[in-house]
């Protein structure tokens, strides 16, 4: 995979994790789960900061930044509480495993912006119930 | 597994015949001597920093056994660790290789578990948290973009058992 692959491919999962947080934000009450309304919210600003970064990175490359998908398929149904939890945890998850591949195929301030991402995302899955894993992001070890 | 040889791309006793002659010169003594690739002095030098780390917990859980339940995630991801880089750091310690300055050894240290729990695992949850930043350096320094995609998973497990670990010591308030 080329740096630029990684690159796009990290921002696809951007824009997936963008879309499905946005959609998760809106079935969860701000004041029956504050914490987890809390959560969603801090999660889709801080995956909305990361795919702009990486659209910026690529077009200072001078690479055309892949473009979102007009809607995503969510991970699960997400019509209660734990449903979004579920969700959000494996949206992390998914993230958690491009970072990883970008980690692998990038260098210098690419691969520390990757490197930074994959500790988040494993650390703020286990937010929303994820299981710690010795590898994560590599799901083959 | 995956063989760990492969991820750090071992080729430990390459002879470097690209060497500019001036160069050469300089190195006339080292000239019998076989170069080491650096990411396998990278792994030999994580590879003490996660068994360090193991044994940290083994004495955490030594000294409070009832911390089982808590402490399980933490020493199997660190083991997984210690057996992965096993395989890429050579048998013998390289001159070179050895703790990371950010985590210098404190053996008696280690072994001295603070008696309080909440203590105890405040001390784990820091260590996690200096293990998480070496590994974070070594992904970064990597070679093998490979091995740096694993040193960089390792990383965020260290992240996760840190914090993992605050939290329990946190509710033992």
């Amino acid at each position: 995979m080329t740096p630029e692959e990684a690159l796009q491919a990290t921002l696809a999962g951007e824009h997936a994790a963008v879309y499905v947080y946005g959609v998760l934000g809106g079935r969860v009450s701000s004041s029956a789960e504050p914490g987890l309304a809390a959560s969603l919210r801090a999660a889709y600003t801080v995956h909305r900061g990361r795919r702009d970064q990486v659209t910026a990175i690529l077009l200072h490359a001078d690479a055309e930044p892949v473009a979102a998908e007009v809607s995503y398929e969510l991970p699960n149904a997400a019509t209660t509480a734990a449903d979004c939890r579920a969700a959000a945890a494996e949206i992390e998850e998914r993230c958690a495993e491009v970072y990883a591949a970008a980690v692998g195929s990038t260098a210098r301030a690419n691969r520390q912006w990757a490197i930074d991402a994959l500790t988040d995302s494993a650390v703020r899955a286990l937010g929303f119930g994820a299981q710690s894993m010795p590898f994560p992001g590599v799901p083959e070890l | 597994m995956a063989a760990a040889g492969s991820l750090v791309g071992v080729a430990a006793c390459s002879p470097n015949a690209s060497q500019a002659p001036a160069r050469r010169q300089a190195r006339r003594s080292q000239a019998a001597e076989p170069q080491v690739d650096p990411d396998v002095l990278l792994a030999a030098t994580v590879l003490a920093d996660e068994q360090r780390l193991l044994d940290l917990v083994d004495a955490t859980l030594a000294r409070f056994p009832g911390l089982t339940d808590v402490l399980t995630a933490a020493r199997d991801a660190h083991a997984a660790h210690v057996a992965l880089l096993e395989e890429a750091a050579p048998d013998e310690p390289l001159p070179s290789a050895g703790p990371s300055a950010s985590s210098a050894p404190e053996p008696e240290a280690e072994a001295a578990v603070p008696h309080d729990r909440r203590r105890a695992l405040m001390r784990l949850a820091r260590r996690e948290d200096d293990l998480a930043l070496v590994d974070k350096r070594s992904a970064f320094a990597a070679e093998s973009g490979a091995f740096a995609r694993v040193l960089a998973s390792m990383a965020a497990s260290a992240a996760q058992q840190a914090t993992l670990v605050r939290q329990v010591a946190e509710g033992a308030g």
